[in-house]
């Protein structure tokens, strides 16, 4: 039998074929050239966030949230090294300068943060990355720095080098990152990799010329427009009438405890030296909020989460001046240093006040010291209600 | 053989297929309201096998041919009965064109279900393009020079390890979102880790959302991924469509107003500040958008135009005037005018005018007028032409053959 049809079909059928298998190689990865200019992502026309932001932090803060409020932090007092120009400190800088030799710049700047400054590893990081250096981690972080003075407190300094991603310049940064108990201070140089290694003794003299000083400033912002979570701001009352000397409680300080100065609205503090670089600190301090509120604050600072109600109410208590007093004892990371760290904490409410009464350190220094601590904590012997 | 031959020409199996045909469209239509269009596409007619309906917001578990074995099936059907049933004689002309009509028909479908794009060309008054964009697909991008490798969203398998010729990193996949939303991240509140330890991570929080189900919503992919080398890990990066969609940071700009213009602006630069990494001296930047067609000429919107009836907002007219650019051809500067109704015909392209930003809201709010194309590429759009013109064609043979035949045995009488 002959099969007219035949003919006239299988173009039809062999056209079908190759759509079938066409079809199927168009998923695959693509590569092709362009114009550079078609392909960037066009940002909106406003400056990017300056290379000196610290990584937790937007170029400014949205509206209803406090700006960083540097009204509760120490002064500084330096000595300028010659030749760098002194600029105007801006809402982020509390001091800025630049140093100009042949047409060549580097910038020098000094930032402090609170608690939202970020892990080392994660502000060496972006540092790395504005000199297009892959990033690290913590051990990495811990083998590049070099100790440095900061006025009299020890600090890390790292110096990194590399190119600029977006000129493709030699780029230095040397920068040095100070922690204390209200804020981390970031000191850095960037620029030109040349000048700015002529420049790092000055630096490092610059460092050592620092002066912290005290003042009293407290901010009126009310601290119940913040979630419960939120850990502690600098300079920032916490709705409580701030203590007062007659307020505080008599204490037996043991041994081995040194007294040190108490940053802001911390009312008493000491510091506890361990074996090797171990240290702890001990401090009392008064504060308004919820029990669960305050718990989770330290629980942020351990980089945990948060807990419920329910398991506030499971803790175990301690009898302080024949008042239950809520113990905690948490262990996690320290987001200011991003090393292992333990918190034994005691809360104690007390005629319309909450005390709380915080070791945190070494997680083996403050196991040591536990017992300690709490015989300090009962020691205490309150001034009789007004 | 024999067998198979009676089965694939019997006209038992076109009248099943048929009505299975009838019955999937009324499912698949109904189930539009349950899984939205492009859903009941994918799940009905992009299909060999349907498994399981979506109807009045209820499950039915059943099991029907999809459409496209309905439509090979039939195609078959049709072509096996066309070579074994009909035999080339001058009287069947009309029949056989009608057929070959119908044929052309299903396959001018097929392939216009394989190789139609709908992409979607989006400029204000001023701005040149040279590529038009998915309105549903995504690629993962990484651009270096003038080079750009484009990964289809689909190869990004959570837990699954990319490499890529011509990029010298592996790309983990931690975890992909075919749709997501974002969240700013005040650095006041931000007590839980980012996401991703760089880039715009640090400033914003992806969670995943239900992909959507509407026409006139999509959805917005976000990716979680981390860059090996030999050497180690480059570090843990999100790349997002709202970061990589001019439209989408606009959105969440405009969206972040009421913290006041500066903030919005600071907010949206963040989102869209480059994310890169650097290997071996060499810079990759990278970001997650709507899959990208380049076209080999460009468009540049001359003027947006937007009336209203007067007195009233009913939009009377849309309309866009271009300039094509095509340096291959040598054609340059021509302006076109396209409107609704009046789509420009261009390089295998229809452009359709789709969506504006112009005319009087344009103007008070102080906005550049802009213009939405809708970028149809179908190579086959003549076949239901001539499919139809076939069938057309076959039937007035075939009658004037029955007619000229009576006609003419009238005339004996």
């Amino acid at each position: 039998m002959k099969h007219p049809g035949y003919s006239n079909s299988l173009p039809l059928i062999a056209a079908a074929l190759v759509m079938l298998t066409a079809g199927c190689g168009r998923d695959g990865v693509k590569v092709y050239k362009v114009d550079s200019d078609d392909t960037t992502v066009t940002p909106p026309p406003a400056a990017a966030a300056p290379a000196e932001m610290p990584a937790a932090m937007p170029s400014t803060m949205p509206a209803g949230l406090p700006t960083p409020d540097n009204s509760g932090l120490p002064k500084l007092k330096y000595t300028v090294p010659a030749g760098w120009t002194e600029k105007t400190a801006t809402q982020m800088r509390v001091a800025s300068f630049e140093i100009n030799e042949g047409g060549k710049t580097v910038d020098v700047s000094v930032i402090p943060l609170g608690p939202m400054a970020g892990t080392d590893a994660a502000n060496i990081t972006r540092w790395l990355g504005q000199v297009g250096q892959p990033p690290v981690d913590d051990a990495g972080v811990q083998k590049m720095a070099v100790a440095v003075q900061v006025g009299d407190q020890p600090a890390n300094l790292y110096d990194l080098s590399g190119t600029s991603p977006g000129s493709g310049d030699k780029e230095r940064v040397i920068g040095a990152i100070l922690h204390t108990d209200i804020a981390t201070w970031f000191f850095k140089m960037m620029g030109d990799s040349d000048l700015a290694e002529k420049n790092k003794p000055a630096f490092i003299a610059f460092l050592k010329s620092m002066e912290f000083e005290k003042i009293a400033a407290p901010s009126t912002m009310d601290v119940n427009q913040l979630p419960p979570t939120h850990p502690a701001i600098p300079g920032v009352t916490t709705g409580v009438a701030a203590a007062t000397e007659d307020d505080l409680p008599a204490l037996t300080v043991p041994a081995g405890w040194t007294p040190a100065e108490p940053p802001q609205f911390v009312l008493i503090k000491f510091n506890i030296a361990g074996p090797g670089d171990a240290t702890a600190a001990a401090t009392v301090s008064k504060s308004g909020g919820t029990l669960l509120a305050n718990l989770n604050r330290w629980r942020g600072q351990l980089g945990q989460p948060a807990i419920t109600d329910d398991d506030a109410a499971k803790l175990p208590t301690v009898d302080v001046s024949g008042v239950k007093a809520v113990v905690a004892d948490f262990t996690g990371t320290d987001a200011r240093t991003g090393k292992p760290s333990r918190l034994v904490g005691v809360v104690l409410p007390l005629n319309g006040q909450t005390w709380f009464y915080k070791l945190m350190g070494d997680p083996a220094l403050v196991a040591q010291q536990k017992d300690t601590f709490t015989g300090f904590v009962q020691s205490a012997k309150y001034p009789a209600a007004k | 053989m024999k067998r198979i031959v009676n089965f694939f020409t019997s006209l038992k199996l076109t009248v099943t297929l048929l009505a299975f045909a009838i019955i999937l469209v009324f499912i698949g239509t109904l189930a539009q309201a349950d899984e939205g269009l492009y859903g009941a596409q994918a799940h009905y007619f992009k299909q060999w096998l349907v498994i399981g309906a979506n109807v009045f917001g209820h499950k039915i578990p059943l099991l029907l041919p999809g459409g496209y074995l309905i439509g090979t099936l039939l195609l078959v059907n049709l072509v096996a009965s066309h070579i074994y049933r009909f035999e080339l004689s001058f009287k069947k002309t009309g029949i056989q064109l009608a057929h070959a009509g119908v044929i052309v028909l299903l396959v001018g479908q097929l392939s216009t279900d394989m190789f139609s794009r709908e992409l979607i060309m989006n400029f204000s008054e001023g701005e040149s393009r040279n590529y038009s964009d998915s309105a549903n697909e995504y690629e993962l991008v990484f651009h270096s020079g003038k080079t750009v490798t484009a990964i289809p969203e689909k190869m990004l398998e959570p837990n699954t390890e990319l490499e890529v010729t011509n990029l010298p990193f592996r790309i983990r996949i931690k975890q992909h979102w075919h749709n997501s939303n974002i969240e700013f991240r005040p650095p006041m509140m931000a007590n839980t880790l980012a996401q991703a330890a760089n880039g715009i991570a640090q400033h914003f929080d992806f969670s995943q959302v239900e992909n959507v189900k509407t026409m006139d919503e999509r959805n917005i992919p976000t990716a979680l991924l981390e860059f090996r080398t030999p050497a180690g890990s480059l570090g843990t990066w999100m790349v997002s469509d709202w970061a990589g969609d001019p439209v989408m940071a606009g959105a969440v700009q405009s969206s972040s107003m009421k913290m006041g213009p500066e903030m919005a602006q600071a907010i949206a630069s963040d989102l869209t500040a480059p994310q890169f990494i650097t290997v071996n001296g060499q810079q990759y930047s990278f970001t997650l958008r709507p899959a990208r067609t380049i076209h080999p000429f460009s468009l540049t919107l001359l003027k947006a135009t937007h009336t209203v009836y007067p007195g009233t907002d009913i939009p009377k007219d849309f309309r866009s005037r271009v300039q094509i650019n095509n340096p291959q051809t040598g054609e340059q500067k021509r302006e076109v005018e396209i409107s609704m109704n009046h789509p420009l015909r261009y390089g295998g392209y229809t452009f359709y005018q789709f969506q504006m930003d112009a005319g009087q809201l344009a103007e008070q709010t102080g906005r550049t007028p802009s213009s939405v194309l809708q970028v149809v590429r179908n190579p086959s759009w003549l076949t239901p032409y001539i499919g139809c013109a076939m069938v057309g064609a076959g039937l007035v043979i075939q009658f004037l053959f029955h007619l000229i035949g009576f006609v003419s045995k009238q005339k004996k009488k």
